[in-house]
């Protein structure tokens, strides 16, 4: 009996000790306890990195963009790559479901960027009571979570959504999840206003916690990018007060831009070499990220002599028209005159937007260059023609050689306004800013035209036509049919 | 250790007895006491003081005690335990002769006697001397005698006669009759016979001994084995079926999963594919799982073995896992077939339940062999194998010349190719011909070249294969301690020229009895398998049934015969690639080599007169190292990682740094994996007999188990096999490049590591009353650490309830039971709740660690995002069973069961709002039904004949009652994994194909009002129907095993009913592109529409390009309609019935006549030669093109091959 007896402790003690055997997780797999668990985590998963480019359509949806039809194509290859045209055109044509006609059928930026708020949300939501004593760093971290959550939800917006009128709500919106955890539920779209809430609310948090004495990184969500974005979403709120707040704010702490010098090399101006560590050679970068696939090159081709988009004509001579004199803007010309220069180059006779052009590096920066014109643009609405002028010349000082500048007196508000559209224009050119800027400013008629060996055709939008919008992928309605589809009219393909 | 005890038998006699042998007596003994004495340095030694206090104890308790406080053994004859009665004693630290005076002295007729660690009990007239121990003594004499069947009284020839306890034996002549030289007078023999009972018959002196037998209803009484019970069949409360090594008829397979086909009723056995090694999908009862495991578990020798590659789920393997399953095998990959004593398939809740969640989709049960007493057996067995290649005849493919003129045909039609073809064959000479590179004639010589080329692929790269089996096992054991050694040696080589696959193993077990309440059971295995295969790029058959045969291998120098192979514009390749099959198989090549080991120790001890206490510990680890590797010499390295053939581009040359990822050398691909895991089970069971006919017993046990698995995944440039693997790391731009994209062709090293811990109670009951009611309950929590820290998600509970009735013990059949009509009859109804887990399914917040990426940050990725909804499957069992037995020939099962599952997990499509493609609902509803029958018995059985046929059926039916997951997709409708109520899972959905229109155009039904039948529709409107199931509704297998005399010839059908398969693409592209130059079509392409008209005869189509084939459906007006390639391939058209019955195995025995075997010194001998996979038969045959249907839907569609084996087994 006392064997038994010794049995039984035994098993008991042995069943006690289970709690730990069982508590233990293998060495690869985490359930996340502590900061630095979910810092990884959004490092990981929480950016915009575009895997799957698909963005790269939003540029052809604007005047930015031209067809162009090679005479004599690269005999080797044929006409035109046969995707190029099925991807691109229906956008290009504004037709009124693009994706469909994809070969990958599905349009990857709305999923990919739910699953990216997806992590923003379980970071915020585990950062909310972690048990971790590093309490700077938790603040830190969900800051970033919110700074990155704003930034998908804007992104959103500027593909799916219709712009933020102030006063007047729309029900074009994107839906709005911010639970950490599954619920099988169909989505309404929100409404523009309760989206742009959410944004300005997360930006704001996104100020309040991230930690603005900490070194900046280039590839982390930092002080100075959650100001850029500040500003322009309280740009796009027409918040202009809120803006210039901001924005001198930014620029007493960092406003260096590169010299107007040959210091900078062509195509080094983004930092966009084939390496990421170009980016530090510009002090005006403060945010890198996303990500360049090699299939943006289907769409802007200009390497092997395809038919191809190509930066267009009006975006061109939209650099030639501000200048006076003697200067020579760099980012259209370089310093030899060619015409191969910062923001394009030209490969098999065709231009090629440098921005979007080399592979294999992370395409999207934030600079000090769009505070300077967010702010130009903000003290330009507010009728304040001295300040707006002040920071146009100094960003233009960089970027154009012999600068001779403008004074105040050069401009009324009404041209004002224009110019600093048009500077907005040059700068911001293929960095995703055009779709939103043009939907902003009252989206205003606008004509494509393509041309393949059969002949030559053309769409057209009229004044604030849903084209300007595009349609929330089909897969997604298929399963939600809560979600209403863009009344996108079924666009004439007219040959001309 | 007691060496003696009422009714049972020394080893060897010792009584009273009046011959005078006495040196052979003297030399006995010394040998018995020397045996002792040897044991006894093994035996613990107490002090030899001891104190005894008992009140009327039998006198052999108070031997006991003493042998339990000293180190001495009791000693005494059979004939004086009677004389042993109750004796009282009060002993309080004597010494031993002290002690033994004592308790003797009421024994006036005993006295002792001490001879070095043995005290030898003995009547006080033997008093003289220990010499005067004649009586231990034997006659040793001749017998003869007859054996006959009890009922008929015929006599019976070759029926086993061994003495007991020595390897003396012999078998019956005809007529019965047997003779034995020279046994010891009081020996006993054992009789045995197939389809008898044994018999253990007395010598007793007896001269002339005749023996009737009984026949038997042999299953009745077999044990069954749980892994941590073991019944009768009799008793056996839940639904068990039996198999025995030789009801495996499939010889020649390497591993057991393989050779269980249509063995079972309600098991399902596919994808065996003829690769060496692949394991097959195993299915217990129904698919009980949708995204869960599916797999059943298993056990050998009560452990459960853990798959080496984990995959639960093998629907849902990717195609990397499929590769390395193929390469690394299944859990029992590394069992040696001919060490399995028994396999028993766990099939009910009651069975399984103990096992807990994972045992949901059934248990195999796996007991292996153990040493037997008595002398050394040796068994040697070889087995060599011959497996037929594949040849053009089973396939509808075009010969050259068909070949040829279909290329013709494509260049007078005017259709075009999306990517320009290569100048190869044919269309490279037609090339050449329009390019005026080549004149007329030699055109015309060049053509019919190729059309009389007819490159037989399947010469070039399939073989008949040879493989052999050696096997060599010794058992034997002394006394109560028995060992059983075995090593074997496998080599099979595949058919395809460059698979083959070896292995060896070696195990030993060892039994000891220490005392008679305690034993021992030790087991150590090893095994190495080495598999070679094909680089995953490669797949013989594959390239055999679609390459052109009016392509030559070799060129008519003999030199291999290069083509260019897709030099794609796509991928920006800077020059032409060569490729030829020989080349680019002695360039790559795909190795795995497997160690195992495991050690088992199991301990049974009984006390205090009901208990039991077993404990096992088990530890097994195994290494996988998997090579996959390709030299710089190979098109897949030249087309992937270098752009250019090799030797092309000066290394100097723009290119080289422009486009070569690894402009030199090759790439090695090692895939290490280690598993370690380990059990440790402790098990009470009480058993006692409650009251004068009930028993009861009881188990209670405690189980944890650990899985651990690392693995390390390569990718390493620049290697030179051929330089003792060498390796030149690439410096090119587009190298770096590629590494600093993350190009997957250039992946990371990735190290995965895993422990899974499990923590399991569970308890069994089991009361019995009178054999005739039996009624049983099990019970189970598991815990595992995969659910995190939330204890709520941890412990699931498992039961089952079971009861049976044996109607044959009831008075009222007495009249039926006695005179054998009915034997056996019993009744029995289980239900039980199991759950199921989804191995990777976590309800809560999980990362994974990843690399840290190339700016130094560390970073981490969701494995799932929060799931707090998320809940254990549930399995509720019903079983209603019916079995009895007839004449004492006949065996009959039937068991209704049903198996509800509730709350089955499912991936929901979901809104990508939740940033997640799909999300595991518990929200399915599925349900199993189905009746098995296994009937069996002796058709024909008398003195030289017997047939025993043994039939099992089973049909299952498969609904999805529940699926809260919306409409399913179309690709999961076309693919079988549609969820959708009212279907079975597995149903497979087809385009309704309406014939081809006037321009040979195929034509479907659609859902489109204004448009019934066209060319084309759009998904949204699509219409699709159901064809069937993928699984069949009636399957099993039919054994006949005839003997007529020392013959025995078995044949095994197999069938398979009710299930329906797609045939493989018609169109490999989405969009019907044109055969290239170098590819091969189906020969059903010359029966294709050629001119209006020809559609009311056939259902091909026209031959169509990819710009015709879109202009056909686009004219059909719609926005995004399902291509033409889509709706063909996916068409009702192309569904086939796999109804088929398949001769799986005829294998015909001869058992050497003892006079024979007995001049080479064996004790019997057996050759055999045995066919598989012969002939099947099927009701789509022509629709089935050839393929066979039993691998038509597998990913590799090998056909099985016919395959012949001869062996041998000797025994010694």
């Amino acid at each position: 009996m006392n064997r038994l007896i010794l049995i039984f402790c035994a098993v008991t003690i042995f069943l006690s000790s289970c709690t730990k055997f069982l508590e233990e997780t293998s060495p690869s797999i985490v359930i996340p306890t502590k900061v630095t668990h979910y810092s990884e985590l959004l490092y990981g998963q929480g950016y915009p990195t575009q895997t799957t480019g698909y963005n790269r359509f939003s540029e052809l949806i604007t005047d930015d963009v031209q067809w162009n039809h090679l005479p004599n194509p690269n005999p080797l290859y044929g006409p035109m790559r046969e995707y190029t045209r099925k991807e691109g055109w229906n956008v290009f044509l504004f037709q009124d479901d693009p994706e469909l006609d994809n070969n990958n059928g599905t349009d990857y930026f709305w999923g990919e960027t739910y699953k990216a708020i997806a992590v923003c949300n379980v970071v915020i939501d585990g950062l909310t009571n972690v048990d971790d004593t590093d309490e700077r760093l938790r603040k830190h971290t969900k800051g970033q979570a919110h700074a990155l959550r704003a930034m998908h939800y804007l992104s959103l917006m500027n593909m799916y959504g219709m712009p933020y009128v102030p006063g007047t709500d729309s029900e074009w919106g994107v839906p709005i999840k911010t639970s950490p955890v599954a619920e099988d539920r169909l989505y309404k779209r929100n409404t523009v206003h309760e989206v742009y809430a959410l944004i300005k609310a997360d930006i704001d948090s996104a100020l309040n916690l991230i930690d603005s004495e900490k070194k900046m990184k280039l590839y982390e969500m930092n002080w100075y990018a959650a100001m850029i974005m500040a500003t322009r979403i309280n740009l796009y709120m027409k918040n202009y007060d809120e803006v210039i707040r901001l924005g001198e704010a930014y620029l007493l702490k960092k406003s260096e831009l590169p010299v107007s010098t040959a210091t900078l090399t062509n195509g080094t101006f983004m930092g966009f070499t084939a390496s990421w560590s170009g980016v530090t050679t510009n002090p005006e970068v403060v945010f890198n990220f996303g990500m360049s696939p090699s299939t943006y090159n289907s769409v802007y081709s200009a390497s092997a002599g395809y038919d191809a988009f190509i930066p267009s004509q009006s975006l061109r001579q939209v650099f030639a028209k501000s200048l006076k004199a003697g200067e020579s803007d760099q980012r259209m010309t370089n310093t030899t005159g060619n015409t191969a220069s910062w923001f394009f180059a030209v490969a098999s006779s065709q231009y090629a937007p440098r921005k979007i052009y080399l592979n294999n590096v992370m395409k999207n920066t934030l600079r000090t260059g769009e505070v300077l014109l967010n702010l130009a643009e903000a003290y330009a609405e507010k009728g304040n023609i001295a300040k707006a002028v002040t920071h146009l010349n100094y960003l233009r000082s960089s970027r154009i050689r012999n600068y001779i500048g403008f004074v105040p007196a050069d401009f009324n508000q009404a041209s004002l306004i224009e110019f600093t559209r048009e500077e907005r224009r040059r700068e911001l050119c293929f960095e995703e800013h055009r779709l939103a800027d043009l939907k902003r400013w009252g989206m205003p008629p606008l004509e494509h035209q393509v041309q393949d060996y059969t002949g030559k055709y053309r769409a057209q939008l009229q004044q604030g036509d849903y084209g300007y919008i595009f349609q929330i992928p089909l897969k997604e309605r298929q399963l939600n049919f809560e979600i209403k589809p863009i009344p996108r009219p079924q666009r004439v393909i007219e040959p001309i | 250790m007691h060496l003696t005890a009422p009714g049972k038998v020394l080893p060897f006699s010792w009584r009273v007895g009046n011959l005078p042998r006495k040196t052979m007596m003297i030399m006995r003994l010394t040998a018995a006491l020397l045996f002792l004495t040897c044991m006894q340095v093994s035996a613990n030694s107490f002090s030899q003081e001891i104190s005894i206090s008992r009140i009327k104890a039998p006198l052999e308790s108070v031997f006991h005690d003493i042998e339990k406080q000293s180190s001495y053994q009791f000693f005494y004859k059979v004939s004086l335990v009677p004389q042993f009665g109750d004796v009282t004693v009060n002993l309080h630290k004597v010494s031993l002769q002290d002690a033994l005076d004592e308790i003797l002295k009421d024994y006036p007729g005993l006295s002792y006697l001490i001879i070095d660690k043995t005290i030898v009990i003995r009547p006080k007239e033997d008093n003289d001397a220990i010499y005067a121990l004649p009586e231990v003594v034997s006659a040793v004499i001749d017998i003869t005698g007859v054996v006959r069947d009890k009922t008929t009284g015929e006599p019976l020839a070759g029926v086993s006669i061994k003495v007991r306890g020595s390897s003396r034996g012999t078998m019956t002549q005809e007529g019965g009759v047997f003779s034995l030289k020279g046994i010891d007078e009081n020996a006993e023999l054992e009789v045995s016979y197939i389809g008898y009972e044994a018999q253990i018959v007395k010598v007793a002196g007896r001269k002339e001994i005749n023996i009737s037998l009984q026949m038997n209803n042999n299953t009745l009484e077999e044990t069954i084995v749980t892994g941590y019970q073991a019944f009768t069949n009799r008793t056996a409360p839940g639904v068990i079926a039996k198999l025995k090594p030789q009801d495996l008829t499939q010889v020649g397979a390497v591993s057991l999963d393989q050779m269980l086909d249509g063995k079972i009723a309600g098991m399902v056995v596919t994808g065996n594919v003829g690769n060496p090694g692949a394991p097959p999908k195993i299915r217990i009862r129904g698919t009980s799982s949708i995204t869960g495991d599916q797999e059943p578990i298993w056990v050998i020798d009560g452990v459960i073995w853990e798959e080496a590659v984990p995959v639960r789920n093998r629907d849902l393997a990717t195609l990397d896992e499929v590769s390395l399953l193929t390469m690394i095998g299944s859990a029992v990959a590394g069992l040696n077939p001919k060490d399995i004593e028994s396999i028993n398939i766990l099939k009910d809740a009651a069975a399984t339940a103990i096992y807990g969640v994972r045992a949901a989709n059934g248990v195999i049960v796996v007991t292996t062999k153990r040493g037997h007493e008595g002398a050394p057996r040796i068994n040697y067995s070889s087995d060599f194998k011959t497996s037929l290649k594949p040849t053009y005849a089973d396939f509808q493919l075009m010969n050259s010349l068909e070949r040829v003129q279909l290329s013709q045909d494509i260049i007078n039609s005017g259709l075009n190719y999306p990517i320009r073809p290569g100048r190869i064959g044919f269309d490279g000479a037609y090339m050449d011909l329009r390019d005026k590179n080549i004149t007329q004639e030699e055109f015309d010589e060049k053509i019919a070249y190729y059309a009389g080329l007819n490159t037989d692929w399947f010469d070039i790269l399939f073989r008949n294969s040879f493989s052999q089996n050696h096997n060599l096992s010794i058992s034997g054991g002394a006394g109560k301690t028995t060992y059983y050694f075995s090593a074997s040696m496998y080599d099979e080589k595949g058919n395809a020229r460059e698979s083959n696959l070896k292995r060896y193993t070696a195990s030993s077990r060892l039994n000891m009895q220490v005392r008679n309440n305690l034993s021992f059971d030790i087991k150590v295995g090893a095994n190495i398998r080495e598999n070679k295969g094909y680089h995953s790029t490669i797949n013989p058959f594959n390239y055999a049934t679609t390459t052109s045969r009016a392509l030559p291998a070799y060129n008519p120098d003999g030199s291999l015969a290069y083509y260019d192979k897709k030099n794609s514009v796509e991928l920006n390749n800077p020059g032409p690639l060569e490729f030829n099959i020989l080349n680019e198989i002695a360039e790559t090549g795909n190795e795995s080599k497997t160690r195992e080991m495991n050690a088992q120790l199991a301990v049974r001890w009984s006390f205090l007169k009901h208990f039991q206490y077993e404990g096992t510990a088990f530890y097994a680890t195994s290494s996988t190292n998997v090579d996959e590797w390709a030299t710089e010499r190979s098109y897949h390295i030249a087309y992937n990682y270098r752009g250019y053939k090799l030797g092309l581009f000066d290394n100097s040359h723009p290119n080289v740094d422009n486009f070569a990822k690894i402009p030199i050398g090759g790439i090695l691909k090692p895939y290490r994996t280690n598993n370690d895991n380990y059990t440790f089970r402790n098990a009470l069971t009480f058993n006692k007999n409650v009251s004068k006919k009930g028993n009861l017993n009881a188990m209670l046990g405690t189980e944890i188990r650990s899985v651990r698995q690392k693995g390390l995944t390569q990718m390493l440039p620049g290697y030179f096999p051929e330089r003792g693997g060498m390796f030149t790391i690439p410096t090119t731009t587009a190298y770096k490049n590629a590494v600093s994209s993350r190009d997957p062709l250039l992946a990371e090293p990735k190290v995965e590591n895993t422990i899974s811990n499990f923590v399991s109670v569970y308890a069994a009951l089991i009361y019995n009353h009178d054999n005739k009611y039996i009624f049983n309950a099990n019970g189970r929590f598991d815990g595992s650490n995969n659910f995190g820290k939330d204890p709520k998600y941890r412990y699931l509970p498992t039961f089952s309830t079971a009861f049976k009735w044996i109607a044959s013990e009831e008075n009222f059949l007495s009249r039926l039971t006695e005179n054998n009509t009915i034997d056996f009859m019993a009744l029995n109804a289980s239900f039980g709740l199991q759950g199921n887990i989804k191995s990777n399914a976590y309800p809560t917040l999980v990362t994974k660690v990843n690399n840290i990426d190339r700016f130094g940050n560390t970073v981490a990725t969701v494995v799932s995002l929060g799931n707090p909804g998320l809940r254990w499957e549930q399995t509720y069992s019903y079983n209603l069973g019916l079995e009895f037995g007839l004449f004492n020939r006949f065996n009959f099962r039937a068991d209704y069961y049903r198996k509800n599952g509730i709350d089955l997990l499912i991936n929901k499509l979901v809104s990508q709002v939740e940033g997640r493609e799909t999300i595991l609902l518990n929200a399915g509803d599925m349900y199993n039904q189905g009746i098995e029958l296994t009937l069996s018995g002796y058709v024909v059985r008398n003195r030289y004949f017997t047939w025993r046929s043994s039939f099992v059926g089973a049909n299952n039916k498969n609904k999805i009652t529940k699926a809260y997951v919306g409409e399913a997709d179309l690709n999961s409708q076309l693919n079988g994994s549609a969820v959708t109520v009212g279907e079975a899972l597995g149903t497979i959905y087809a385009f309704q194909f309406a014939g081809l229109d006037n321009q040979g155009v195929p034509l479907y039904y659609t859902n489109n009002k204004n448009q019934e039948i066209a060319r084309s529709m759009d998904p949204l409107d699509r219409k699709t129907i159901t064809v069937g199931s993928l699984n069949p509704k009636l399957n099993g297998g039919w054994d006949n095993n005839f003997r007529y005399k020392d013959f025995t010839l078995v044949v095994s059908l197999t069938y398979n009913l009710g299930s329906y398969k797609r045939l493989p693409p018609f169109y490999g592209a989405t969009s019907p592109t044109l055969p290239y130059p170098e590819q091969n079509f189906s020969s059903e392409y010359l029966k294709r529409w050629r001119q209006p008209g020809d559609e009311a005869h056939t259902n091909i189509p026209v031959l169509m390009d990819q710009a015709t084939s879109l202009t056909f459906i686009t004219s059909g007006g719609y926005d995004n309609p399902i291509l033409i390639a889509d709706l063909y391939n996916n068409s009702d058209l192309r569904v086939v019935k796999t109804n088929y019955m398949r001769v799986r195995a005829i294998n015909l025995q001869y058992h050497l006549p003892a006079k024979l075997t007995r001049r080479v010194g064996a004790s019997s001998a057996t050759i055999y030669g045995s066919a598989q996979n012969l002939w099947y038969i099927t009701s789509d045959r022509d629709k089935m093109n050839g393929i066979d249907p039993e691998v038509i839907g597998e990913r590799i569609a090998m056909p099985l091959p016919k395959i012949f084996n001869f062996g041998v087994n000797i025994s010694f």
